[in-house]
């Protein structure tokens, strides 16, 4: 079945994480157009909120990660051993 | 012009509270034009530049989600995830037409009058809505017929698909949350030029 632009699903399961990028650019674009008190410096404020999103949501599952592999296999072995 | 707020005797003067300006009057009508259109309200008050932006933002994010998920992005009814549709409305009529246009042109009514989403081997009549069993020929071509209310003569379709794919895992994810921001963003915005005082002119950011 062909592909039709916004009809259908694009297949993403391999590089779903890609889309973080847009979607910090999109919510920064708006946040900073209306939070801001003039727009002189608002490109710069806008590639700052991005890049802050980006890596804060990577830090995030970097946490999250730890937390799985290193901390709960750590509990559950305390468990086991009784 | 006297003081408004005359410093009471005894008082230290530099302790003094500034006098605050007061609050600009509620912008209904602005607020009500950022719920037609992306940046329609701070464009209506004076900030061109402005609705530019959150224009552009909410737009963005709206049509990556939309391109991303398709159509099953935007459902009030069916997907499951119904309740995202309270956060995607605030889009305003982007989000209902989506909808609006998804229910009615993407979806089958099947036997018992029910909406549903086409299953992946049912074809959608054009006149009635309702499903048809898609067949594949000797050629691996998909096929279907359908018949028009009042006639006799069935239609034949060749390739004949479903009038949309499902969307499933990350793909509907995604699209569904890039359109609930795009709305919860546009919700700020209306808030925002709901409260905001008309720019001043020579000022219009």
């Amino acid at each position: 079945m062909p592909y039709r632009p916004f009809i259908d699903p694009l297949t993403i399961h391999d590089s779903w994480y890609w889309l973080l990028i847009p979607m910090a650019l999109g919510i920064a674009l708006v946040y900073k157009a209306v939070r801001l008190q003039t727009l002189e410096k608002y490109w710069r404020q806008v590639a700052i909120m991005t890049t802050q999103i980006v890596i804060g949501m990577i830090l995030l599952g970097a946490a999250s990660y730890l937390i799985v592999v290193a901390y709960v296999r750590f509990i559950a072995e305390r468990i086991a051993g009784g | 012009m006297p003081d408004p707020s005359p410093v009471p005797l005894g008082s230290n003067i530099s302790a003094a509270r500034p006098v605050k300006a007061p609050p600009a009057p509620p912008q209904p009508l602005a607020a009500l034009l950022a719920f037609a259109f992306p940046g329609a309200g701070h464009l209506f008050l004076g900030y061109r530049a402005r609705a530019v932006r959150i224009a552009a933002g909410v737009l963005l994010l709206f049509i990556v989600g939309l391109g991303i998920g398709g159509l099953d992005a935007v459902d009030r009814k069916e997907n499951g995830l119904w309740f995202w549709f309270y956060g995607q409305m605030w889009t305003g009529p982007l989000a209902f037409g989506v909808d609006y246009l998804h229910q009615t042109e993407f979806k089958v009514i099947d036997h018992r009058g029910a909406i549903r989403s086409a299953a992946p081997n049912e074809f959608r009549n054009p006149v009635t809505g309702a499903p048809e069993l898609i067949h594949v020929d000797e050629n691996g071509v998909p096929w279907a017929k359908y018949q028009v209310p009042g006639s006799t003569n069935a239609i034949v379709v060749k390739p004949a698909y479903p009038p949309k794919r499902r969307s499933s895992g990350r793909a509907s994810e995604l699209g569904t949350l890039f359109i609930a921001i795009a709305g919860m963003l546009n919700l700020v915005a209306i808030i925002d030029a709901m409260f905001k005082p008309r720019a001043a002119p020579g000022h219009a950011r």
